[in-house]
């Protein structure tokens, strides 16, 4: 089966990969995903039409987002040598490293790269798992759950505006509205306990 | 999230239709006098005894129209004018001239608290001949709490369109008759809401728009901008009709061959078509190959499961099974090298008992230590293998998926490339059409001719611009109002999508996907997704499957948008048409679940037949919500009834029992 990688998700699974190894030591497919969909929501929060992101998601049955062009990415990434798969977990060898600063170089992953980079960084100031447990309470992907639809994940950002106007996080900066989605997102995990 | 509803419905309590002549026995007039039940309300009668018409004059008493066959959806501000003259024949046929003043149909609702008495005659639909309303918190409900005695029967007809608009909180009377011919009537014309463009787009607008103000604003852009493209058409058209004029007068000889303006109109026209066609066609194969897409996403993310779970499954496959494995001896000559008994030293000491470990016996005295461990390993080995085949089964899914999505990719660049270059050749043709070299001929009167001929042209040329440039500023507007009903629809799916999910699952017996869509921002409408034969669009469900799929959406429609207390009333004609026995019993389930789980009504036609589509209706519903009235006695029957009677009442009696039967 062949199967044409995406530029778009080529570069979003190498940059999420070495942001989330060099965190964490190593990570899941999954994960892959899901900060994917965070990075295409804060891309979407700032404004641009959704289809510009590249590629578009659904949800699998563990309530995680899911996009075949990113699967197809890491099949490719570990043939290449890019990932090495240790059995429980993924981890970004050396060459992938060297792979993903090449590409990062291109003004079009530059731009990718911010809300790449500010949806990974969250993981350093609010506990990886707890980031983990709040993305995965993310209204898009609930309704999805909720309407066993499967259809495509729709984004939802009018919360996220409100939070980000109440607080006054600057135009220009996004690390704030990713920490404060987590944070919302979090109190209303424990709200539901 | 819960729908906390958007309209008060009707409820009909009571119909009286007097000296109607088509409802006579034996040779006398009928005085029909119906209480209407909550739940279903069943008028059962053989061919021709006037079912259909029955529903037709609630819905003239209700509305003073009834709507004419084979006309395309109209804007609610239009099905007056459009059906005025029809709805006046209609009743023609059915009441003797010497009853028509007479005739009139008196209908008894409730609706926001309130009891509506409305009496409309059949000689005037634009007056009442009687109107009251009462109000229900009042225990007596003796006094109108209307105080018009000295209104006129037209004036009356105005005071109810109001009340009944601002009741309902539908904004204007249009929209309620809108709402009830179309969404809350499915009659002989089987006319489809959900898979005709213009319908839904009203609709949908309807359904889902904060305000009304903003539907009606839709409604009159969408109008307006259909009335502008047209003038702009019109005004090319007459441009190059003008243009050829000149040509003629240029030339004689040319004249000959351009005498047939009807070919060029012809072709003018079906270059419009071709444009229209093809852009309709690009953006339904857009749908489908998004549909492909989706799919394929999906099942991708179903062999990723798979394979996690079948990656779990076989590390504890491969684990050794052995209870030693965590005895703290055992860990202790591991981590030492050292026999935990003898204390021997060396990397053999491990190795034994490793060796041991994985053949499941003791390390000191080799005893068989795990009996269950082959059974065990088996299972595993079982669900390995099942898993196994699911990833292969998912392989080959996706693997026709991506062949499937190719080809369809390879259909989309054909249907895109079609409608570009459809585009570019009707203004081609345009383009030809308006830019015309203007010689004099050197005869004065032909050319004091050929001058004014230019300055209409440009005129009709200019005009044709504008008219399009008008169109084109009004746009933005009505694409922006399109995104707040879909971002609303989007806001209500929680609440929405499943419940249609529950009623069309009911009736097809398959889980079916629902989503919105809004292509080429001139229409917008709700589009399926059959789940398991991965088809999108209407054509390929069968008619009767479509039939009872736009009922289902109806019914939501009704659910979602009915406040409590004021669910709404579905009127349904002979609904079970080509089913089959085992159809027939799945759409009496899913009725019944409209009533029963929901409170909502329906007031429906069916034919004496062995339907099954009533009697698991009947079963459900029982007695307390369900009756069933047989037509028989308000008419006379034809020979050929008379000598079926016996079998007639053998269905009856079967209806009856699965009513008792509750």
């Amino acid at each position: 089966m062949f199967n044409q990688i995406l530029p778009e998700a080529y570069f979003d699974c190498l940059s999420i990969a070495h942001k989330l190894d060099n965190f964490l030591d190593g990570f899941e497919e999954k994960e892959i995903h899901l900060f994917a969909y965070f990075s295409a929501i804060l891309f979407h929060y700032k404004g641009a039409p959704t289809a510009n992101w590249g590629y578009k998601f659904t949800i699998d049955s563990d309530g995680y987002p899911h996009a075949k062009v990113l699967s197809d990415a890491i099949k490719n990434n570990e043939k290449n040598g890019y990932f090495e798969d240790t059995g429980s977990f993924l981890i970004i060898t050396g060459r992938g490293t060297d792979e993903f600063n090449k590409f990062k170089k291109l003004p079009t992953n530059k731009k990718r790269e911010k809300y790449l980079d500010a949806a990974c960084s969250t993981s350093i100031l609010i506990p990886y798992k707890e980031t983990k447990e709040a993305l995965l309470n993310d209204p898009g992907l609930k309704k999805e759950q909720q309407t066993n639809n499967q259809d495509w994940v729709t984004y939802s950002n009018e919360k996220l505006k409100e939070i980000t106007t109440k607080i006054g996080a600057p135009s220009d900066e996004l690390l704030l509205p990713a920490v404060s989605w987590v944070d919302y997102l979090l109190k209303q995990v424990h709200m539901e306990n | 999230m819960k729908s906390k509803g958007r309209f008060n419905f009707i409820n009909i309590q009571k119909i009286k239709i007097r000296n109607f002549s088509l409802y006579s026995k034996n040779e006398k007039t009928t005085e029909v006098e119906e209480n209407i039940n909550n739940g279903v309300y069943c008028l059962a009668g053989a061919n021709g005894l006037g079912k259909t018409t029955f529903l037709n004059i609630i819905n003239y008493g209700l509305t003073g129209l009834v709507l004419a066959p084979n006309k395309d959806v109209l804007l609610p501000k239009e099905i007056e004018t459009e059906n005025k003259s029809y709805t006046e024949d209609y009743f023609k046929g059915r009441i003797n001239v010497r009853d028509y003043d007479k005739a009139e149909i008196e209908i008894t609702f409730e609706i926001n608290k309130k009891t509506y008495r409305i009496v409309r005659g059949f000689d005037n639909r634009n007056a009442l001949r009687s109107f009251e309303i009462y109000n229900n918190l009042d225990k007596n409900k003796t006094e109108s709490i209307l105080n018009e005695t000295n209104s006129s029967s037209e004036e009356l007809n105005r005071i109810y369109q109001s009340s009944l608009a601002n009741d309902m909180g539908i904004g204007s009377f249009e929209n309620f008759v809108f709402f009830q011919l179309y969404v809350l009537t499915f009659d002989e014309n089987r006319r489809m809401l959900f898979w005709n463009e213009k319908a839904s787009t009203n609709t949908l607008s309807m359904a889902f728009n904060d305000s009304l103000d903003d539907t009606e604003r839709i409604l009159e852009l969408k109008k307006e901008m259909e009335v502008l493209e047209s003038h702009a058409r019109n005004a090319r058209w007459q441009a190059t009709q003008i243009k050829k004029e000149m040509e003629m007068l240029l030339n004689t000889k040319k004249e000959m061959e351009l005498l047939n303006w009807d070919d060029l109109k012809k072709e003018y026209d079906l270059l419009i078509n071709i444009v229209e066609e093809s852009e309709k066609k690009f953006h339904n194969i857009e749908s489908e190959y998004d549909t492909l897409l989706k799919r394929q996403n999906i099942i991708n993310s179903e062999i990723l499961q798979y394979k996690i779970q079948y990656k779990r499954l076989f590390s504890q496959y491969s684990e050794p099974r052995s209870r030693l494995l965590n005895n703290q001896y055992v860990q202790f000559s591991k981590a030492n090298h050292e026999c935990f008994l003898c204390g021997a030293k060396g990397h053999h000491i491990i190795e034994k008992i490793e060796k041991n470990l994985y053949q499941d016996q003791c390390p000191i005295c080799d005893t068989k230590i795990d009996n269950d461990k082959n059974k065990v390993q088996n299972q595993i080995l079982h669900q390995l293998e099942e898993i196994d085949k699911k990833i292969e089964g998912k392989n080959k899914d996706l693997e026709s998926l991506i062949f499937e999505s190719d080809a369809k990719k390879v259909e989309l660049e054909k249907a895109e490339y079609n409608y570009i270059s459809s585009k570019e050749k009707l203004e081609k043709f345009e383009k030809e059409n308006s830019s015309i070299s203007f010689k004099s001929t050197g005869d004065t009167i032909t050319d004091s001719l050929l001058s004014e001929y230019k300055d209409r042209f440009e005129k009709e040329d200019k005009k044709a611009d504008d008219y399009y440039k008008q169109r084109d500023q009004l746009k933005p507007e009505y694409e922006n109002l399109l995104k707040n009903v879909e971002e609303n629809y989007k806001r209500a799916e929680t609440y929405f999508v499943p419940l249609f999910k529950k009623l069309s699952k009911s009736f097809i017996g398959l889980d079916l996907n629902i989503y919105f869509q809004k292509k080429g921002a001139k229409n917008i409408k709700l589009n399926f997704e059959l789940l398991g034969t991965r088809r999108t669009e209407s054509y390929q469900l069968s008619e009767s499957q479509r039939f009872f799929l736009d009922i289902a959406l109806r019914m939501t429609l009704a659910i979602y948008l009915s406040k409590k207390g004021n669910e709404a009333t579905l009127l349904i004609d002979t609904p079970e048409g080509s089913l089959d026995i085992a159809y027939e019993n799945r759409v009496g389930q899913m009725f019944a679940d409209f009533v029963v789980d929901y409170n909502q009504n329906i007031i429906m036609t069916a034919n004496i037949n062995a339907s099954q589509l009533l009697v698991a209706l009947a079963k459900r519903c029982g007695e307390e919500k369900m009756y069933f009235r047989r037509m028989l006695e308000w008419t006379d029957m034809t020979e050929i009834q008379k000598e079926g009677e016996v079998l007639f009442n053998e269905v009856y009696e079967n209806i009856d029992r699965a009513l008792r039967g509750k």
